[in-house]
């Protein structure tokens, strides 16, 4: 990660700093929250609706944030193990069980108290958010919305605004929110303010417009973040702070610093050598370690899935159409939860056509155990690119949260080979180069 | 492997706990070809009801 240098000015890191700043932030309002006993609607990274909570003033709980936040500070493991006494089997999502201990514990959690939900809303982009709001369901006898988002049909055929098949989906998921600000008033005993609703667009807006932005400036060589480390910070002020002031000053402030890095070619590491690609969800139980296995090797994210599908595909950078709110608001769920199911179950083809623009050395494929919903495909994801592109590729294995599933060293050792590998192919091209 | 069966058993096996209603939990394998440990286990629970 960078920091600032006497030959840079403060901006140089200024997006991790202030990120993290930011989550302190959030998560001391949410402790507050707790003490008080007040509302709070439990969302998902993938569709959060936080355009519409934040309308009616509803503070927003990720769980899914709350459990990685447990891997990344190592306590993940108490978390699991009291789940698993509690019932739960070793084989179902390590981010559930880590929440179900969190409630256990009275909503004790490393970076303070986390509320009781209020309400809890979820889309059908995950298979695990339907089981997983049920639990809270019968724990705290709360509603839980249950937003259906038409997907994909067939790979590569997507309609867009202006199609007949579109508007039918649009105008379904509009239903849906209707439904959703009926429950909202009703929870609240708050009338609903369209022109507020029209402030946190314009806010989620600037913040989409940002995130494009970020992830565009990555071209540049050397690459100006990292995509699993600095991106995993950016990804939370992303979900956590959206349609709010803070959120889009956020991201204009990152822009800022990633094109001044951009400018003045500062990168991530102090030799740049591999630009790679990260598919799947991060191994937390070692997140720096985890890192410092590719960056040893001049190793680089410059792009990857989880950024996509975890941002709710805000990546697209959809812009709402003030004008018409409701209408727009629909159209951009559906547009970006389509993307982040497709980030998943369709990324071959993305990945693709990241290869050129990113200059592209090798991709990194992480299956996780706890997590099949983003996993199952990957071994046939990886088949098709590597069918499609002469790219080097390395298909590790680990988890997101339990740490017994994590072997550092066999890690380590496929890592190493990785790297030799695409050391060996770069010296082969150049002497070709040179045969030429 | 079906995890929200997984997830759902937790429910139902605290409940029939709190209803004080004995229940067995069998845990096979798509590709399992030998039964004779499930067989065990369920003629163990079976007795367990009958001499309880």
């Amino acid at each position: 990660m960078t920091t600032a240098t006497h030959d840079h000015p403060a901006l140089v890191g200024r997006g991790n700093v202030e990120g993290a700043q930011l989550f302190r932030q959030w998560f001391q309002q949410l402790d507050a929250v707790a003490a008080e006993g007040g509302h709070a609607a439990y969302v998902f990274v993938m569709g959060s609706m936080t355009e519409i909570l934040r309308t009616f003033d509803l503070p927003v709980v990720f769980p899914e944030i709350n459990s990685l936040q447990t891997a990344v500070r190592h306590v993940a493991h108490e978390y699991l193990n009291e789940a698993e006494d509690y019932g739960y089997s070793p084989d179902i999502c390590g981010y559930v069980k880590a929440d179900v201990a969190l409630q256990l514990r009275g909503g004790q959690h490393p970076m303070g108290r986390i509320p009781k939900p209020t309400l809890a809303v979820l889309t059908n982009a995950c298979n695990t958010y339907i089981k997983w709001a049920e639990i809270w369901e019968r724990l705290y006898r709360i509603p839980i919305f249950v937003l259906d988002i038409p997907g994909t049909r067939q790979a590569g055929r997507l309609s867009w605004p202006g199609d007949p098949d579109f508007e039918r989906d649009r105008r379904y998921v509009q239903g849906q929110l209707e439904e959703l600000i009926a429950l909202c008033q009703r929870l609240t005993g708050k009338r609903f303010d369209i022109d507020r609703l029209r402030e946190v667009m314009a806010h989620a807006n600037a913040m989409s417009q940002g995130w494009q932005r970020v992830l565009a400036l990555n071209q540049s060589r050397p690459a100006v973040f990292n995509a699993v480390t600095d991106g995993t910070i950016y990804l939370g002020v992303s979900n956590g702070f959206r349609g709010t002031a803070e959120g889009s000053q956020y991201f204009a402030r990152l822009v800022e610093e990633l094109e001044y890095k951009a400018a003045h070619g500062i990168g991530t590491v102090n030799e740049e050598r591999f630009r790679l690609v990260f598919v799947g969800v991060p191994c937390y139980p070692i997140f720096r370690r985890f890192n410092e296995m590719f960056a040893e090797h001049g190793g680089v994210f410059v792009n990857s899935t989880y950024l996509w599908f975890a941002a709710g595909g805000v990546n697209l950078g959809y812009t709402y159409d003030l004008q018409r709110p409701l209408e727009s608001l629909a159209e951009g769920v559906l547009i970006s939860v389509r993307h982040a199911m497709d980030s998943m179950f369709y990324s071959d083809r993305m990945l693709v056509e990241l290869i050129d623009p990113y200059g592209v050395d090798g991709v990194v494929y992480h299956p996780i155990k706890s997590c099949r919903t983003v996993s199952t495909g990957l071994a046939d994801n990886r088949r098709v690119l590597m069918a499609s592109r002469d790219v080097s590729s390395l298909f590790i294995e680990s988890d997101m949260m339990d740490r017994r599933v994590v072997s550092e060293a066999q890690l380590k050792n496929r890592i190493d080979a990785f790297f030799e590998g695409m050391a060996a192919r770069k010296q082969q091209a150049a002497l070709q180069g040179r045969e030429r | 492997m079906c995890e929200p069966g997984l997830e759902e058993q937790v429910a139902y096996t605290r409940a029939l706990d709190e209803a004080n209603i004995p229940y067995f939990v069998s845990e096979f394998e798509e590709n399992m070809t030998s039964f004779d440990h499930l067989g065990l286990q369920l003629e163990t629970f079976v007795e367990n009801l009958l001499f309880a």
